[in-house]
């Protein structure tokens, strides 16, 4: 028996709505701005409701991978009965970091009881 | 406010103009994403509905959903739950990947599986992972043979499930196929079981 292909059989879906909303794509989830002065770099992220951002998965490193230091303020702990405590950034964030290079930031989060994203890298290019 | 049917609809309108001219080969079929002998399950081998999950031992929303959904697939009982690696977080979710599917080769995977996913905290380490591991009188050691002995076959799979993950357009996990629907994140309980009882209307509509 052939067997249909999703793009085919998705277009028969008759499925009730789900409560809970659709994850937003990375880029609108955990939307990233920067601005550079010198060596100093600071980035800010806004988050929709119901997103977080994890604090210790914010990281950065320079063009030969070496790590660089990340400023973070202090974020909330997110008290999970299962999992234990753990800083998250709820609606915003910021990091400092001190570079004069191109600098590649990696970070993380997760749609709250929905969706954990993919670590996203973006390369901020060098002043 | 966009729902998760909605994206699926959204992606089905979207998907459709590329697949028109059979252009786009690497969305997965059903058949490459259903029937895989290599991948492990848990619930009904002979069951009605197969459910298909990609998941990273160091998600710790996939460890909230996990135990959800065991608790609907053991009350059903006619669920075929394939659980599907996809490593995402890095090194230590590699090697938990390869403890749990040498623990298959063992025959022991819901019990490893399920250890892992009970520790506490999104990021493991190995430690933690042997700690789980010690409470079922089993060693990462003996796991990690088992996967040694396995290893290409093992290797394939995983790389399988990334290739199908990435066809997808998944930004994230858990990511599920529930029948023939594609569904972006974890489900509420209540949610999980509309999904599946509308996915055993569909294929009982597609059957007809």
């Amino acid at each position: 028996m052939r067997v249909m292909p999703f793009f085919f059989v998705l277009f028969l879906l008759a499925a009730p709505v789900a409560a809970r909303e659709a994850p937003l794509p990375p880029a609108q989830a955990f939307a990233m701005s920067y601005a550079r002065k010198g060596d100093e770099v600071r980035l800010r992220w806004v988050m929709p409701k119901g997103y977080y951002l994890y604090r210790e998965h914010i990281t950065a490193a320079d063009a030969q991978g070496r790590t660089l230091n990340v400023r973070t303020p202090n974020a909330t702990l997110k008290a999970d009965p299962t999992f234990g405590p753990v800083e998250v950034y709820y609606g915003t964030a910021r990091a400092d970091i001190r570079h004069k290079g191109a600098i590649t930031l990696s970070y993380r989060g997760c749609q709250e009881d929905g969706l954990c994203y993919i670590p996203i890298r973006v390369v901020i290019p060098a002043r | 406010m966009i729902t998760r049917r909605h994206m699926l609809a959204l992606g089905a309108a979207t998907a459709a103009v590329p697949f028109s001219a059979a252009a786009q080969t690497d969305f997965p079929t059903l058949a490459e994403v259903t029937v895989d002998p290599d991948a492990p399950f848990i619930g009904n081998a002979n069951g009605d509905l197969t459910i298909v999950e990609y998941f990273d031992y160091q998600c710790s929303v996939c460890k909230h959903a996990h135990f959800s959904l065991m608790d609907i697939v053991r009350a059903d009982g006619n669920i075929r739950w394939m659980l599907r690696d996809w490593i995402i977080f890095g090194e230590v979710s590699t090697y938990a990947a390869q403890v749990a599917l040498g623990a298959q080769t063992l025959g022991v995977y819901e019990q490893v599986s399920s250890a892992l996913m009970r520790i506490p905290g999104g990021n493991l380490n190995k430690g933690d992972i042997f700690g789980a591991l010690m409470q079922t009188g089993l060693t990462p050691a003996d796991l990690l043979k088992a996967y040694r002995a396995d290893q290409a076959r093992i290797d394939a799979l995983l790389a399988r499930n990334a290739r199908q993950a990435e066809g997808f357009g998944f930004s994230g996990t858990p990511s599920f196929i529930i029948g023939n629907a594609v569904y972006r994140g974890a489900l509420s309980p209540d949610d999980m079981t509309q999904a599946i009882a509308d996915a055993r209307q569909r294929q009982k509509a597609l059957s007809a």
